[in-house]
C-alpha cells in the first residue's frame, strides 16, 4: 500500500497525470499548428459567466477561460503569477501586489489597479446584493487600496496566510468595471474579462462558444480559434460523443468504464488524483449518537478503507487519512494512522455506552456514494450499529445538512482548493459554517487553525497542518477515507494538455493536431 | 363551433389555476431551497445573515400564500421573474427551449402515425396472420423498452458504430435546417416507439371493429376494391378513437421529453424542468408547468375540434 501511495504522490508532485502512456501529454509539440475548434463534453451547464456568481465547476471553468485571475497555481501546488506579476508581504496583515501592465479587457477598458479594487468591492458589497456567494472567501480583507495604476495594497483584518489562494479561482477573476456597470446582473451573459477567450455564443444546456481573444496579453496564445463547451448530462452519451469524434475532450468519465478506457486505442484517459477528498461526517448535536467521541472514533478503525477504495471507486484514486490532498505542499504521503481493527472499534463502541443504535442516513442517488454507503453500512453492522439509508435529492441533502439535522453524513466530500485552509477552516474552525452544522467546537482546534492562518512560512504551516490532521482524526467529526480522481477522456489529437488538480483546463495551452 | 371553442377556452382557466397552486405547494413541500443548493455546490462559506438576505431577496422568507399571490400577480402582468440558478429572466430561459421539444415531439408524432396506422390496418385485415403476429411483437417490444435503453442502443448503433447521425446535441432549425433535422432524428425515433406501439394496438382493434360493421359489407357488395373500402369506409370511421389517443398522448410526449432530452443532451423543455426541480428553481418550474398545462389543454381542445370535422354528429351536441 505504501508503495502505491508513494508512487501516486510522486506522480502528483511531478504534476503528471497518472495515465500518460503514449506521450500525448508531453507539452506543446515543437511546431505549434494554430487554429481549429475544440469541442468539450461537459457534465452540466456553466449557468453563469459572472465569476462572482458562478457556483458549479463548469461555471468556474468557463469564467476562467474568459477572465484571468489575479493568481494561478503552479504544478507544485504553489501560488504563481496571473494578472499579478509579483507580490510582497511586508507584514502578516499586508500584501502589496504588482499588476501586469498593458492588459485590456475584451471591451477595450484598460486593466489597472482600480479595476482590481472594483472587483473585490463588488464581491463583498452591495453591488451583487445577496448573490455575492464569494464574499466569505475574502472575509479577511479590510481595505484594498490603489497605490498607483499598477500597484494594489491589501490590508487584512487579521493575519491570514491563505488569503491570496481564493484569488486563483473565480473570486480572483477580474472583469471590466465598465461592463459590470453597464450590464449589472446581466453581466452573466455579457462578460468582459482579460482572458484568452471571449464569450461568442451561449445557448443554455446546448453550447457555450468561446472565441479566441486576438489581443490576449500572452502573445501567441491561445492557439485554438474556438472552444465549444457542450453540456451532456448522461455519462454514456458523453463517452459516445468522444468515441465518435463529436468532441475531443470529455469530462467526468464514468468510473465503471475507466479500466476499459485505459486500454482503448482511440481515446487517451487522463487521471488526476486529489480532485476531492471524501469523508464520513458525524453530527455532534445531542440528538445524535455522533455526540459521543468514542463512538465516532470507533469508525476510524472499523471502516474498511480498502473495500471502499475498490468497491466505491473501482480502485481509482487513493485511500486517504486526512483532508490534505496529495499534490498539496502540505500533504504527507506517509500518513496512515489507522488500519482496520474491529476489536479496537468494538471497545470504543462499548466505551461510548450508547448500546445498539440505529441511524438514518439521507443520501443522494450518486452511484459512487451509494456503493460507499453500503460498505459503511456493512462495517457499522459489525459494530452493532444499524444504518438506514434514505434517498434524497441534492437540495434535500443540502437543506438537512445546513439545518444541522443530518444524523450522519455519508456523502461528505470537499473539492480541491490550493490551500487546505480554504476548506479545513470551514469544516473545523468553530466559526466555520460546516463546523456549526455539525455542532463541532474545540478551542484547541481553533487555536491550531489560527496558528496555521497567522504563520508566515510554508514550513511552519506544514507543521500546523499536520497537527490539524491529527486533532481532526482524534475528534473524528469527519472520518476521512479517500482521495478521488478527476478523469478526462481525450482524443489523441489534443496536444499541450496538462491535467490540473482542480480539473479546470487551461484552454489557451491546447492545440489540435491532424 | 365558435361558441363551443370559447366555452372550452374559458373552462381551461380553473384547470390552469389549480395546476399552478398544486405545483407551488408540491415544490415547497420538497426539502431544501435554491439558496442551500447554490451554497452547497459552490462550497462557499457564508454567514447566517447573508443566507437570510438571499432568502429575502428571492422572497423565500414570506408565507407561502403570499409567495403564491406575488407570483400570480407578476405572471398575469407577463413577468415570470428571474431564474434562481442563472439569474436570467425566466422567459429568456424558457423561450428557446420550446422549439427543440416541439420539433422532436412533432417528428415523433408523425413517425408514430405513419408507422402505426398502416400497421394497425394490416393487422386488422388479417388477424392471426404472420403480419399481425410480427406487428404485435414489434409494438409490444417498443412499448416495453424504457427510453434510456432505446436511446442508448440507437446512439451505439447509428452514431458510434455506423456514424450516420450525431450522437447528441441540437442544432437550431433556423440555423441549419438539415443539420437540425439530423440532430433530432434519433431522439424522435426513441420517443415515437412507445407512442407508435399504443397507436398501433388502438388502430388494430378500432379497424377490426369497423371491418365487422354492416356498411363495410355493403361497400364490398357495391363492388368497391378492398383499397377503396379501407381508405373511404374503414379508415375514416376507425380514426375517431385514434385521434383521442393522439390527444391524450401529448402528455406522454412531454414526460418522454424529460428522459430523452437528458440522454441526447437536447436543450428542451423536459430537461429544463428536471434541472429546475432538482435545483429548486421555483420560478422556472412554475413557468414550465404552466406552459405544459396550456399545451395539453389546447391539444385536447384541438382533438375535440378534429372530432367535429371527422364526425358530423358530435357537432350537434
Amino acid at each position: 500500500m505504501t508503495g502505491r501511495r508513494q508512487f501516486l504522490a510522486t506522480l502528483a508532485a511531478a504534476g503528471a497525470a497518472t495515465a500518460a502512456p503514449r506521450g500525448w501529454a508531453q507539452g506543446t509539440p515543437a511546431i505549434v499548428k494554430p487554429g481549429g475548434t475544440l469541442a468539450v463534453a461537459i457534465f452540466a451547464d456553466p449557468l453563469s459567466f459572472d465569476p462572482h456568481i458562478a457556483a458549479n465547476v463548469q461555471g468556474r471553468a468557463a469564467c476562467r477561460a474568459i477572465h484571468d485571475a489575479l493568481f494561478t497555481v503552479d504544478r507544485q501546488g504553489r501560488l504563481a503569477p496571473g494578472l499579478v506579476v509579483s507580490w510582497t508581504q511586508p507584514d502578516n496583515r499586508t500584501f502589496v501586489l504588482k499588476l501586469r501592465e498593458g492588459v485590456q479587457f475584451h471591451d477595450g477598458t484598460p486593466f489597472d489597479a482600480e479595476s482590481v479594487r472594483y472587483n473585490l468591492e463588488r464581491i463583498r458589497s452591495g453591488k451583487l446584493g445577496a448573490n455575492a456567494i464569494r464574499a466569505g472567501e475574502i472575509r479577511a480583507l479590510d481595505t484594498c487600496t490603489v497605490v498607483d495604476a499598477a500597484t494594489v495594497k491589501f490590508a487584512l483584518r487579521y493575519p491570514f496566510a491563505a488569503f491570496l489562494f481564493p484569488l486563483t479561482d473565480v473570486a480572483g477573476c477580474i472583469g471590466s468595471p465598465t461592463a459590470f456597470e453597464k450590464w449589472g446582473l446581466d453581466y452573466s451573459l455579457h462578460p468582459a474579462g482579460t482572458g484568452p477567450f471571449k464569450l461568442a455564443e451561449y445557448m443554455k444546456d446546448a453550447r457555450t462558444v468561446l472565441e479566441r481573444n486576438g489581443a490576449y496579453w500572452n502573445a501567441g496564445k491561445p492557439h485554438l480559434d474556438r472552444v465549444i463547451l457542450r453540456p451532456i448530462p448522461t455519462d454514456s452519451t458523453r463517452l459516445a460523443e468522444l468515441r465518435s469524434g463529436g468532441v475531443q475532450i470529455a469530462e467526468a468519465m464514468p468510473l465503471q468504464d475507466v479500466h476499459r478506457l485505459r486500454d482503448s486505442k482511440d481515446i487517451v484517459l487522463s487521471e488526476r488524483i486529489g480532485f476531492r477528498w471524501e469523508y464520513f461526517g458525524f453530527n455532534l448535536h445531542d440528538a445524535y449518537p455522533g455526540k459521543s467521541k468514542p463512538f465516532r472514533q470507533a469508525f476510524q478503525w472499523a471502516i474498511d478503507r480498502e473495500a471502499l477504495h475498490q468497491v466505491a471507486y473501482f480502485g481509482t484514486g487513493a485511500i486517504g487519512y486526512d483532508g490534505i490532498l496529495p499534490g498539496s505542499p502540505f500533504a504527507d504521503p506517509g500518513y496512515a494512522p489507522f488500519h482496520r481493527d474491529l476489536d479496537r472499534a468494538k471497545r470504543l463502541i462499548d466505551q461510548s455506552g450508547l448500546g445498539r443504535v440505529s441511524i438514518q442516513a439521507p443520501l443522494q442517488p450518486d452511484p459512487v456514494k451509494q456503493r460507499a454507503a453500503q460498505v459503511f453500512q456493512a462495517n457499522a453492522a459489525e459494530l452493532g450499529v444499524s444504518i438506514a439509508i434514505q434517498q434524497v435529492d441534492s437540495a434535500g441533502y443540502a437543506a438537512t445538512l445546513s439545518a444541522g439535522t443530518l444524523p450522519i453524513d455519508l456523502q461528505g466530500w470537499w473539492g480541491y482548493r490550493p490551500d487546505p485552509d480554504q476548506y479545513l477552516a470551514i469544516l473545523l474552525n468553530s466559526i466555520g459554517s460546516y463546523a456549526k452544522y455539525n455542532a463541532y467546537s474545540n478551542p484547541a482546534m481553533d487555536a491550531l487553525i489560527q496558528g496555521e492562518e497567522s504563520a508566515l512560512t510554508e514550513a511552519d504551516r506544514r507543521k500546523d497542518f499536520r497537527q490539524v490532521a491529527d486533532l481532526m482524526n482524534e475528534d473524528a467529526v469527519y472520518v476521512p477515507w479517500h482521495y478521488s480522481s478527476d478523469f478526462k477522456g481525450l482524443s489523441p489529437a489534443v496536444r499541450g494538455f496538462y491535467h490540473p488538480q482542480d480539473g479546470i483546463i487551461a484552454f489557451q495551452d491546447l492545440t489540435l493536431q491532424g | 363551433m365558435t361558441g363551443f371553442v370559447l366555452r372550452r377556452v374559458a373552462g381551461t382557466v380553473p384547470v390552469l389555476i389549480m395546476t399552478s397552486v398544486l405545483v407551488f405547494l408540491l415544490m415547497r413541500m420538497l426539502p431544501g431551497d435554491p439558496i442551500t443548493l447554490i451554497l452547497g455546490e459552490s462550497q462557499a462559506d457564508l454567514g447566517a445573515a447573508q443566507i437570510a438576505a438571499m432568502r429575502h431577496q428571492y422572497g423565500l422568507d414570506q408565507p407561502i400564500y403570499l409567495q403564491y399571490l406575488a407570483w400570480a400577480g407578476r405572471t398575469l402582468a407577463g413577468d415570470f421573474g428571474r431564474s434562481a440558478l442563472s439569474h436570467q429572466p425566466v422567459w429568456d430561459v424558457l423561450a428557446p427551449r420550446i422549439l427543440p421539444t416541439l420539433q422532436i415531439g412533432l417528428i415523433a408524432w408523425l413517425l408514430a402515425v405513419l408507422c402505426a396506422i398502416p400497421l394497425g390496418a394490416v393487422s386488422a385485415r388479417a388477424p392471426g396472420s404472420w403480419q399481425d403476429w410480427l406487428g404485435t411483437v414489434v409494438t409490444m417490444t417498443g412499448a416495453a423498452m424504457p427510453y434510456f435503453l432505446i436511446g442508448g442502443v440507437l446512439i451505439f448503433l447509428l452514431a458510434l458504430r455506423w456514424g450516420w447521425l450525431p450522437a447528441s446535441g441540437y442544432v437550431p432549425l433556423t440555423e441549419a435546417p438539415w443539420q437540425s433535422l439530423r440532430s433530432t432524428v434519433l431522439p424522435a425515433i426513441t420517443l415515437s416507439l412507445s407512442l407508435a406501439a399504443v397507436l398501433a394496438r388502438q388502430a388494430r382493434s378500432s379497424f377490426a371493429d369497423v371491418l365487422q360493421r354492416a356498411h363495410v359489407r355493403t361497400a364490398r357488395a357495391k363492388g368497391l376494391t378492398e383499397r377503396q373500402v379501407m381508405l373511404r369506409h374503414v379508415m375514416r370511421n376507425g380514426m375517431l378513437p385514434i385521434v383521442t389517443i393522439l390527444g391524450v398522448q401529448l402528455g406522454t410526449l412531454f414526460s418522454g421529453a424529460v428522459v430523452i432530452e437528458t440522454v441526447f443532451a437536447i436543450p428542451g423543455i423536459g430537461r429544463l424542468l428536471v434541472d429546475a426541480i432538482l435545483g429548486r428553481d421555483y420560478p422556472v418550474v412554475q413557468a414550465v408547468v404552466l406552459l405544459i398545462s396550456v399545451a395539453v389543454v389546447f391539444a385536447n381542445l384541438a382533438v375535440d375540434v378534429v372530432y367535429g370535422l371527422l364526425d358530423p354528429r358530435t357537432r350537434q351536441g
